[in-house]
């Protein structure tokens, strides 16, 4: 071997060690995050946690109330972004394409996806929480509404850009509008993918805790009413896992894996639609 | 090897129709700045298939993509001159580009069945202009998918996905879908160059049957397609019309060098 090879043979070696370091450091602490969630979340999971409120320090309790006031935030949030950034999406990828407008908007919603959540929530505050003078669960599914948009927004337009644009010709060919084009060809054709999107934003919001901090703040009683202040999972293990009553902290891991496990399984089922979709091709 | 025998012509073409289904005049094209196709003048004759042949970028498929007016999808492309199809120019700004394009239909190189059933692909485009009965959309649906010879194919699964049939029985599908609505032009841009060689025969045996119902213009990079599925050949150079003939003279006889060199496969 002459000396150029053995060069190269080393710098092989200590890019792959380097490598294959890096990964490994990357994987404990994940294994670590998991396994630390897993044996201490697993240890307060029990029944309880879906039928009883949260409780005082001392008490048992469970987690009813944040699980509903969550869905609720998540759900009125979705209700909005969902439209909003189906109509955006379809715009940039089927009406705006080349325009300067839609590199802007473009643009914009780049920097929107980037943001800091906790700007969402200080956001809303300035335009809803403070005028109003109270925190309510309208404005933290604003917030949350606003983290959502731009993720709705991005896969749309990804996802309609994927749909051969002959598809498109050849109805258009048929006699087809534009709008009957877009209808009944570029969204069925992207129908999986547009939700998968959705699944997906719906997972980013679920464990968002700073537009909340702002926003919808908590609440320790059950209270479905969208107008104050409103329990949830990631305010509600924020604060229980700052405490140092031993119930507090248990229900802040068991939510904590609550929340984890859905978002598993939303991302689970986001890959097998995209999977069954891909197969039909 | 003579250039009838390399292209394997049968001296049995059929005698040329003289009715006139389009009318090309004065037409140009341009892409923004770019000058796509050059004065050109054409008639297409009635129930007559022509084949428009030449080197990639020629304007073949430009040209064809005028008689639908599917380039107005895309701003910047610009046709100036007339194109007259049953008395109209196609041309003008207020002609139903819809009515127009039920008339004028495209299959183009890729098969583009829709995400949705082989029943629906062909319903879809019925339900733009019609609204017909179950039964008597069964009816059409049928009758579509026997004259594009895939009935046989598909009959016991009609509601299956349009996009799980083969490459070459979608690409049936979409000549299916074009002749439902009962159009009297049909463009073929390149139907078979997708396609297995098995394919690309049915899709040409297929062409055989239909010209005697349709106005059929092809454009084919496939010399041998040209010579077998046409009876008038136009081809193309650099935007213009270099020569219009009966196919079996074009191929036999060349009047112009480009052409000569071109079918004996000097340049494209």
């Amino acid at each position: 071997m002459n000396a150029v090879v053995r060069r190269r043979h080393f710098a092989n070696l200590v890019s792959r060690t380097l490598i294959l370091a890096a990964t490994l450091l990357v994987l404990a602490f994940l294994v670590w995050i998991c396994g630390v969630l897993l044996y201490e979340g697993f240890s307060a999971f029990k029944p309880t946690l879906f039928t009883e409120m949260t409780p005082p320090p001392g008490e048992s309790g469970g987690l009813a109330n944040a699980i509903v006031g969550s869905l609720m935030l998540v759900g009125v949030a979705m209700f909005v972004a969902t439209p909003i950034g189906l109509l955006a999406g379809t715009y940039l990828n089927e009406y705006g394409k080349g325009t300067w407008l839609a590199s802007v908007v473009r643009f914009v919603n780049d920097v929107l996806l980037a943001k800091p959540s906790i700007l969402a929530g200080l956001f809303v505050y300035e335009i809803i929480v403070a005028p109003m003078g109270s925190f309510s669960g309208w404005a933290g599914s604003a917030a949350l509404a606003i983290i959502a948009i731009p993720v709705v927004v991005r896969t749309t337009e990804d996802m309609m850009n994927l749909v051969p644009n002959s598809m498109r010709e050849a109805a258009y060919a048929l006699g087809a509008s534009r709008s009957r084009v877009i209808l009944s060809v570029s969204y069925r054709a992207a129908r999986v993918g547009i939700t998968t999107g959705v699944i997906l934003a719906v997972a980013r919001i679920s464990g968002e805790t700073a537009p909340l901090l702002f926003t919808s703040l908590n609440n320790q009683f059950w209270s479905t009413d969208m107008s104050h202040s409103i329990a949830n999972l990631p305010v509600m293990i924020f604060q229980f896992a700052m405490n140092p009553y031993p119930d507090w902290q248990a229900l802040a891991w068991a939510g904590a894996l609550l929340i984890t496990l859905t978002i598993l399984a939303l991302s689970i089922i986001s890959r097998v639609f995209l999977r069954s979709a891909n197969s039909q091709h | 090897m003579t250039p009838s025998e390399m292209l394997n012509i049968e001296s049995s073409q059929s005698t040329l129709t003289t009715d006139i289904d389009i009318t090309v005049r004065d037409l140009n094209f341009y892409y923004g700045n770019s000058h796509a196709l050059k004065d050109i003048n054409l008639e297409f004759g009635k129930k007559e298939t022509t084949a428009i042949i030449g080197p990639s970028g020629c304007g073949k498929s430009t040209l064809l993509r005028i008689f639908n007016r599917i380039y107005t999808l895309y701003p910047g492309q610009e046709a100036k001159g007339e194109i007259i199809i049953n008395g109209e120019n196609i041309l003008d700004p207020k002609v139903n580009v819809a009515a127009l394009r039920a008339k004028v239909g495209m299959v183009f190189q890729a098969p583009t069945p829709f995400p949705m059933s082989i029943y629906d692909n062909i319903a879809y485009g019925i339900r733009l202009y019609e609204k017909p009965s179950r039964r008597e959309m069964d009816e059409r649906v049928e009758k579509a998918l026997r004259g594009a010879a895939l009935w046989d194919e598909v009959k016991d699964k009609l509601h299956a996905s349009g996009q799980s049939l083969s490459g070459g029985q979608q690409q049936r599908l979409c000549i299916a879908r074009t002749i439902a609505l009962k159009p009297q032009v049909l463009l073929l841009d390149e139907p078979t160059s997708a396609l297995d060689p098995v394919s690309t025969t049915k899709i040409e045996d297929l062409l055989d049957d239909l010209r005697d119902e349709y106005t059929i213009v092809i454009v084919t990079h496939n010399m041998q397609q040209a010579a077998r599925v046409s009876q008038k050949t136009v081809f193309m150079y650099m935007g213009e019309v270099v020569e219009v003939a009966q196919t079996d003279e074009m191929f036999l006889r060349p009047k112009e060098e480009r052409t000569k060199n071109y079918i004996t496969g000097r340049f494209g």
